[in-house]
């Protein structure tokens, strides 16, 4: 991301829910379980007027489109094990996402479907963080 | 409606739209901690190339004390705006710098919007009272008809489906059931058209005191809306906070 990207509020688009398509979704894997979805937290009865935890998924959402477009720009031959992409800061802030939903210290991998790929990019096996933030 | 009241009550409604920005990151502030997914120690190599002078400021800021002091400076900017002139100007740094940390915004949208009204608000107060006001309006009319002629491009939208597609989206988890009836051919298509219809159909708000009554009452009910199905709090509260511009300008110029 280039630093002029981060001013990026100061230039408003406006143009919200342009397209109308899936988002890429995130799925993540304990050690020998199957593939589970990054889902948005329940929704809670104040959540029209106050909902800290919707808008930090959300901002994890962003976090994963975010790794999805930097791939893209990648040539398509691009392994999903090479340090262009697993060095990314995308992809480190996409693993820790997938990290508070695993059990710490258990082994774990994760991946991200789009709509055109349902394995768009995996990671290798990890182990979760030692404590959840 | 006098001016200095427009510039109160923007002000006011500036102040729910901060500190509701502010009290949220607060709450899960654990995930701007160095465990946390955003910490600063991982955000931070995307400004390495940037000079020293600029990193030294951005790891003081954007680390974990410096994103909770600025956090709590703009929760206090935001109390003090209904009150303190100078307020807006120390709301709208606090604004930037927190969606600059997050890698252009936190919070999308609602993010720029509160941007355009603390700007806005706090240009009103420093002597250009018509030119703040005036800077909020047009934008909150670009903000819908730019939405507006997007989602035009998009043919499921133009069919009348785009609306049950949104709220199926895992993303904003909108409960089964009301997804489900919102999801029903019929809504949907209703759903879709009338967002459309309003979408592109806001700048008819600057014709006549009526229309512009007819247009920030259907824009309330639109966000609440959105707040309600989608959970997009802070879209409600930000562009609420744009309306008395909005009605100011469109009697005052037009």
């Amino acid at each position: 991301m280039r630093l002029i990207d981060r001013f990026r509020v100061l230039l408003p688009s406006w143009r919200f829910f342009d397209r109308a398509v899936a988002s890429p979704q995130l799925y993540i894997a304990e050690a020998g379980g199957a593939w589970q979805p990054f889902a948005a937290p329940p929704r809670r009865w104040f959540n029209w007027a106050f909902a800290p935890a919707a808008n930090l998924a959300l901002a994890y959402r962003s976090v994963i489109e975010q790794l999805v477009a930097e791939i893209s720009a990648l040539d398509p031959a691009t392994p999903d094990d090479d340090p262009a992409i697993t060095g990314s800061v995308s992809y480190e802030l996409v693993t820790r996402i997938a990290c508070e939903r695993v059990a710490p210290g258990a082994r774990f991998r994760w991946k991200v479907a789009t709509p055109d790929d349902p394995d768009f990019v995996e990671s290798a096996e990890l182990t979760a963080c030692r404590s959840r933030s | 409606m006098p001016e200095s009241i427009v510039i109160e009550l923007t002000a006011w409604l500036a102040a729910v739209a901060t500190a509701v920005a502010a009290i949220e990151l607060l709450v899960v502030h654990r995930a701007l901690g160095d465990r946390g997914v955003f910490a600063w120690s991982v955000l931070r190599r995307e400004v390495a190339g940037a000079p020293a002078p600029i990193r030294a400021l951005a790891d003081a800021i954007f680390g974990t004390r410096g994103t909770l002091v600025v956090l709590a400076l703009q929760l206090a900017a935001a109390i003090a705006l209904p009150i303190f002139d100078q307020a807006a100007w120390i709301a709208l740094a606090c604004t930037i710098a927190i969606a600059v940390r997050f890698r252009g915004t936190y919070n999308g949208g609602s993010d720029a919007m509160l941007v355009v009204v603390l700007l806005g608000l706090a240009i009103a107060r420093s002597g250009w009272p018509r030119a703040g006001l005036a800077y909020i309006a047009a934008q909150l009319v670009l903000s819908y008809a730019i939405a507006g002629l997007a989602k035009l491009g998009d043919p499921r939208w133009r069919r009348g489906d785009a609306f049950a597609i949104l709220v199926a989206l895992p993303a904003y988890g909108v409960p089964a059931r009301l997804a489900a009836l919102l999801a029903r051919p019929a809504i949907g298509r209703l759903g879709g058209f009338a967002t459309l219809a309003f979408e592109c159909g806001f700048p008819i708000a600057l014709a006549n005191r009526t229309a512009c009554i007819a247009a920030l009452a259907v824009g309330a009910a639109f966000h609440l809306g959105n707040a309600i199905v989608f959970g997009l709090d802070r879209f409600w509260w930000t562009w609420l906070a744009a309306y008395p511009a909005l009605w100011f300008t469109a009697r005052t110029f037009l």
